[in-house]
């Protein structure tokens, strides 16, 4: 069964000078419980379709439906909400609030849910879960890469999402710190049956995922 | 309110310039908004021997005309006065008057000549204004209808004259004619416009122009009734004018009504002029205007570092709105942040303005005469204090709406992306 259709889509970016299009007439769809991986040159359009797939930007044509709904009749508000509930987000560059220690960025998505109980006892679980309990206090000022990556991960199954979508997670680690994030992300895909979709150069990591769609001037030529 | 909180913090940690500037700012426009708060609160605020303030009602000047282009304004005659003030309904005392200071030649037994603040009063002047009289009496109706030369004194006046407030019974000279002082009353404040003085003696109430019979110069102060209808008040004075106008009318004269008596409020608020009618709306616009100003610049340059700092945190907004965060949340967080920084300026504002009251209230008097300082309440009350609360609410929703606003605007995939312009 899909839990992500693409149907058509494209994205044209407009600027007075100039039009670029960066996807044109893609059509993808994702299993639920699958691990897939979008592969291709910089620029080729995979970030972006990750984006429209997250509902963080709209398409410019075509149409997205996650989980049965249908994405395009959502409003703004409403989009926020169903991110919240359906859609972690882990990025290359980690984006954790520098302001807030491990344990709120890891609540974040919590704090945007009208029901607060029990918000404590999920962050500590989830933490745990991810070896990083013992930082709940810290800065992510004081964390090494790895370990910001695991926060990010925690962030964004605190909310028990049931699709991840991966933008080049392993970008910014050394090959060991990769290979862990990786296990991780695969561990919630085996055992939790959270839906992964993963941008990435990494050749080694995307053959290890159920299935690789490769990208080339914002079409899928496989 | 504790990712607030937190967010402050490091906000105050990175960015200690913006911040603490954020901070002093609103603490400066603050204080400045309870300073002019202060000086509003002195005129309005009742104090002794103005504790009936909110009683009071003034009618300065009468503007009489004779034809399109010629006219004569100023104090009016003790006859037209009573005329025109005595006797109304809800009106429970009335004085003829000077309503404003004049500065008269004084010199007692000590042999010093100075210049003090006169003012010339019928004797139920000591009714409406509670002077706190030390020793002997104040003057009689019978003194101040026979013209007899007699004074009372403020304290310090009596010692700066005789060397001792033991003054009763004694010769002062005013304007170099011999006076007795009958009664010595507690300085008062300078800020007590209308019922201070430094020496008080009885006025004509007789007094009237030979040019104009119907000017002279008497003004007159009016307590009116607790709930008194003012503006019945006017009627009634607006109809005792029309009657004294028929009587003018073979002489070709009439007297121009401007709304008289005024409040306590428009009164020592607005010039008022003897020929014009004044206006509360000119005093409130005034007013309004002041605020705004206050407000405003401030505004303009805290909402300036406010967008500073959310240029930093465009990636962090992204991020939010990414989890869910909705732009109506994106504002209110934002609000919320920088009421808090408002606050916490404002607080430091109103402990300045606390400090200023307490240590520099003799700037709110005149300088260099024996003035009473100001009560730290009349300066500082729940009024002026929840109005500086209130100005920073003001503040903080001018300040942030903008910056807030054009936050909550950016596409969540151009936040992330981008630690550009948040204006792109």
């Amino acid at each position: 069964m899909a839990i992500i259709e693409l149907n058509n889509i494209g994205k044209v970016f407009r600027t007075r000078e100039i039009e670029t299009t960066a996807l044109e007439n893609v059509n993808l769809s994702v299993e639920k419980g699958e691990f897939l991986s979008i592969m291709g040159p910089s620029g080729c359009g995979k970030s972006t379709l990750l984006n429209i797939m997250g509902l963080l930007d709209n398409p410019t044509s075509g149409t997205v439906r996650i989980t049965d709904t249908d994405c395009a009749s959502l409003s703004d508000t409403a989009r926020a909400r169903f991110r919240n509930s359906n859609l972690g987000f882990v990025f290359q560059s980690f984006h954790l609030i520098p302001s807030l220690n491990v344990a709120a960025n890891i609540e974040l998505p919590l704090d945007y849910r009208s029901d607060s109980g029990q918000r404590q006892e999920r962050v500590r679980e989830v933490a745990e879960r991810l070896g990083i309990a013992h930082r709940l206090k810290h800065l992510p000022s004081q964390l090494s890469g790895g370990q910001c990556q695991r926060v990010a991960i925690a962030r964004a199954i605190v909310g028990r999402p049931s699709i991840i979508l991966a933008d080049e997670p392993t970008g910014n680690l050394d090959s060991r710190m990769g290979n862990e994030v990786m296990d991780l992300l695969h561990e919630l895909n085996r055992r939790d049956g959270i839906t992964v979709v993963m941008v990435t150069h990494n050749e080694e990591q995307a053959r290890r995922t159920d299935r690789i769609v490769r990208f080339f001037d914002g079409r899928i030529i496989n | 309110m504790k990712t607030k909180l937190l967010q402050i913090l490091y906000d105050m940690r990175t960015q200690p310039v913006i911040a603490w500037v954020t901070v002093a700012g609103t603490a400066l426009s603050i204080f400045l908004i309870m300073v002019v708060l202060m000086m509003k609160s002195v005129t309005l605020t009742p104090f002794a021997p103005e504790s009936n303030r909110s009683r009071m009602m003034y009618a300065p000047y009468i503007d009489v005309r004779m034809g399109e282009n010629n006219s004569s304004s100023g104090c009016m005659s003790g006859e037209i006065a009573r005329t025109l003030y005595s006797g109304l309904d809800n009106v429970e005392e009335i004085s003829l008057m000077d309503l404003d200071l004049s500065p008269v030649n004084v010199k007692g037994t000590s042999g010093e000549r100075f210049v003090a603040n006169s003012r010339r009063t019928d004797a139920a002047f000591w009714e409406i204004f509670d002077h706190k009289l030390l020793s002997g009496r104040y003057y009689t109706p019978e003194e101040v209808e026979a013209g007899t030369k007699v004074a009372v004194v403020s304290e310090a006046t009596a010692r700066r004259l005789f060397g001792t407030a033991d003054a009763i019974g004694k010769t002062m000279q005013v304007d170099f004619v011999n006076h007795m002082v009958v009664g010595v009353v507690a300085n008062t404040s300078t800020l007590a416009t209308i019922g201070s003085g430094d020496v008080f003696t009885p006025i004509n109430v007789h007094s009237s122009s030979d040019y104009l019979p119907e000017m002279g110069e008497i003004s007159v102060a009016l307590l009116v009734s607790d709930g008194a209808d003012r503006d019945a008040v006017r009627r009634q004075v607006e109809s005792r004018y029309a009657q004294v106008n028929s009587a003018l009318a073979s002489e070709g004269k009439w007297i121009e009504y401007h709304n008289s008596p005024f409040d306590h409020k428009l009164y020592t608020t607005v010039t008022v002029y003897s020929n014009t009618t004044p206006n509360d709306s000119t005093a409130d616009a005034i007013d309004a205007l002041i605020y705004a100003l206050l407000l405003l610049v401030p505004a303009i340059n805290l909402s300036s570092m406010l967008h500073s700092r959310m240029r930093r945190r465009v990636s962090e907004i992204g991020i939010r709105r990414a989890y869910g965060c909705t732009r109506a949340r994106i504002i209110s967080d934002i609000v919320g942040e920088n009421l808090i920084v408002t606050v916490i300026g404002g607080i430091i504002g109103i402990a300045a303005g606390t400090l200023f009251a307490m240590f520099y209230d003799g700037l709110f008097t005149d300088a260099g005469g024996e003035a009473v300082r100001p009560a730290l309440g009349m300066l500082l009350n729940l009024r002026t204090i929840g109005a500086a609360l209130l100005a920073c609410l003001v503040l903080n929703v001018l300040s942030a709406s903008l910056p807030a606003w054009q936050a909550a605007r950016l596409s969540p995939v151009q936040a992330i992306n981008s630690a550009t312009n948040i204006n792109k």
